[in-house]
């Protein structure tokens, strides 16, 4: 049993090899840009809209919700990321009912992709609020003599965040795998519904964690700055 | 658990490419058409408050003017009641007039009829009565009804006190008038003049006259006193009696008449 879909080489672009995992990404990239744009080509401006409409008006103002929530701040300039971060991996791991499709979440180095986003997000959007010198004194406070246990705290929680999605994926297929050769039957089938609710929770977490991470890294970390309290 | 770094590398570009395809083609156009539609939503709730107010207002302006209307009308009426009312009393006081006037008119009329009526029943009945009687006293007397007067006069002239003989001469002695419904011959004028003088006195003058307005009579009259027999005297009594009965009868309504509703005359009189 491979534990990772990265060794599946299934063409060559030149010298670089096309693995599933990336199959399985851009597939995952193609439902989600094909359903956006085909339902967003006719959007009504009256409350008469389509099915799909709504239900794509639901999740992003529902993204934009949970965003405000999080970080106390403006959705706007959070939503690209956060949103596609929550879309991407929640896409990719309901798409796991799918026979014979590989979650690329399960992959680790699509996780140290995302995290690796998730880690050069929270300085740009650090500094893009705050400037460079109030952002890089943060890892002076409260001594300079701390600023190696704040870089390796940067780095631990980004690896933390890989980590933590890329288990509860590769886990998740795994059993799932170990069960399809214990009882073939019934069981299996359980197990992967539960597996999706599963996914859906770890693509909040990410994504949550993401924005905590980046929120922190504006407001946290500002003493001068109120603390707006949770659900405000 | 293994680190493809050139799947890294390209799942990373992945997401920034997808990030950017889903901005283009998902976030921009749905938050585009919420803010569209909630811009609309907003438009249209501003015009429906307006419009609201307008019909609030419009509502208080109708209000208003019902209310004015009805205190007009009020008016109206409160004045129109009054000329009403007015103009009632003034016709029924006017319909009364009309009704007094007409019943006195009628009254009039009736009382003058009654008295036309009663005039030509006294003469008709004068007539027959002093043909009658006429006829009578000439078979059983043998002599005319003129005659039976004057000498039934006579009689009473001769039978009268002396005091009131003397109320005929004096205290003015004078003329002496005798009055006769028909004409008095010579012998009849004789007759009186010399009786009068045995009777009064003899220095007594007379002067004969005719009655115009008596149907049978003879009056003796000097300037203070009177003597007379006429057949109008019993017409009077007679007319009295008539209008006694008359009163009688009609404050006497039948048992089984209608109060205030009795039109029939008495079939006979009461003997």
């Amino acid at each position: 049993m491979k534990l990772s879909s990265d060794g599946t080489i299934l063409a060559w672009f030149g010298p670089w090899p096309i693995n599933a995992t990336l199959a399985y990404t851009w597939l995952v990239m193609a439902v989600l840009v094909l359903t956006s744009f085909l339902v967003t080509r006719r959007l009504q401006d009256e409350p008469n809209m389509s099915r799909w409409q709504n239900l794509l008006e639901i999740l992003v103002d529902g993204l934009r919700e949970q965003i405000r929530q999080t970080s106390c701040q403006d959705p706007g300039p959070y939503l690209p990321f956060v949103g596609t971060l929550f879309l991407f991996i929640a896409v990719s791991n309901l798409l796991a009912i799918v026979p014979g499709y590989a979650p690329p979440t399960a992959s680790l180095s699509t996780t140290v992709a995302l995290a690796l986003a998730v880690f050069a997000a929270v300085p740009i959007y650090g500094i893009a609020q705050r400037g460079v010198r109030s952002y890089l004194a943060d890892y002076l406070k409260p001594s300079f003599f701390l600023l190696p246990l704040n870089i390796l705290s940067e780095v631990s929680r980004t690896l933390a965040l890989a980590v933590r999605l890329y288990g509860n994926m590769m886990s998740g297929t795994i059993i799932g795998g170990i069960l399809l050769g214990i009882v073939p039957l019934f069981f299996p089938v359980v197990l992967q519904f539960l597996g999706l609710i599963t996914g859906l929770v770890q693509a909040y977490i990410f994504a949550v964690l993401a924005m905590v991470f980046i929120a922190s890294a504006q407001a946290a970390r500002d003493e001068r700055k109120p603390t707006q309290t949770f659900g405000d | 658990m293994r680190i493809d770094w050139l799947t890294v590398g390209a799942q990373w570009i992945n997401f920034l490419l997808l990030m950017w395809l889903l901005r283009r083609y998902l976030y921009q156009p749905i938050l585009r058409a919420m803010d569209k539609r909630q811009q609309t939503i907003a438009a249209r709730s501003a015009a429906a408050a307006e419009k609201s107010a307008r019909a609030e207002q419009l509502a208080r302006d109708y209000l208003d003017k019902l209310a004015e209307l009805d205190a007009r009308r009020a008016e109206l009426l409160l004045a129109a009641r009054a000329a009403a009312d007015a103009e009632r009393t003034k016709l029924m006081e006017q319909a009364r007039a009309d009704a007094k006037a007409e019943s006195d008119q009628w009254r009039r009329d009736l009382a003058r009829e009654k008295t036309d009526f009663q005039r030509q029943i006294n003469r008709q009945l004068g007539g027959l009565i002093t043909a009658t009687a006429r006829k009578a006293v000439q078979e059983l007397c043998s002599k005319p009804l003129e005659q039976a007067l004057c000498d039934r006069f006579l009689e009473r002239l001769q039978q009268l006190p002396a005091e009131e003989k003397r109320l005929f001469t004096e205290p003015h002695p004078g003329e002496l008038l005798l009055a006769s419904s028909f004409e008095l011959d010579a012998a009849q004028r004789n007759r009186f003049e010399s009786a009068l003088r045995d009777i009064l006195a003899n220095d007594v003058s007379l002067r004969f006259e005719t009655l115009r307005n008596s149907s049978f009579g003879v009056v003796l009259s000097s300037a203070d006193h009177t003597l007379e027999w006429q057949l109008e005297r019993y017409f009077a009594e007679l007319q009295a009696e008539l209008d006694a009965t008359l009163t009688q009868t009609e404050r006497k309504p039948p048992a089984d008449a209608e109060p205030g509703l009795n039109l029939e005359f008495p079939q006979a009189l009461p003997e």
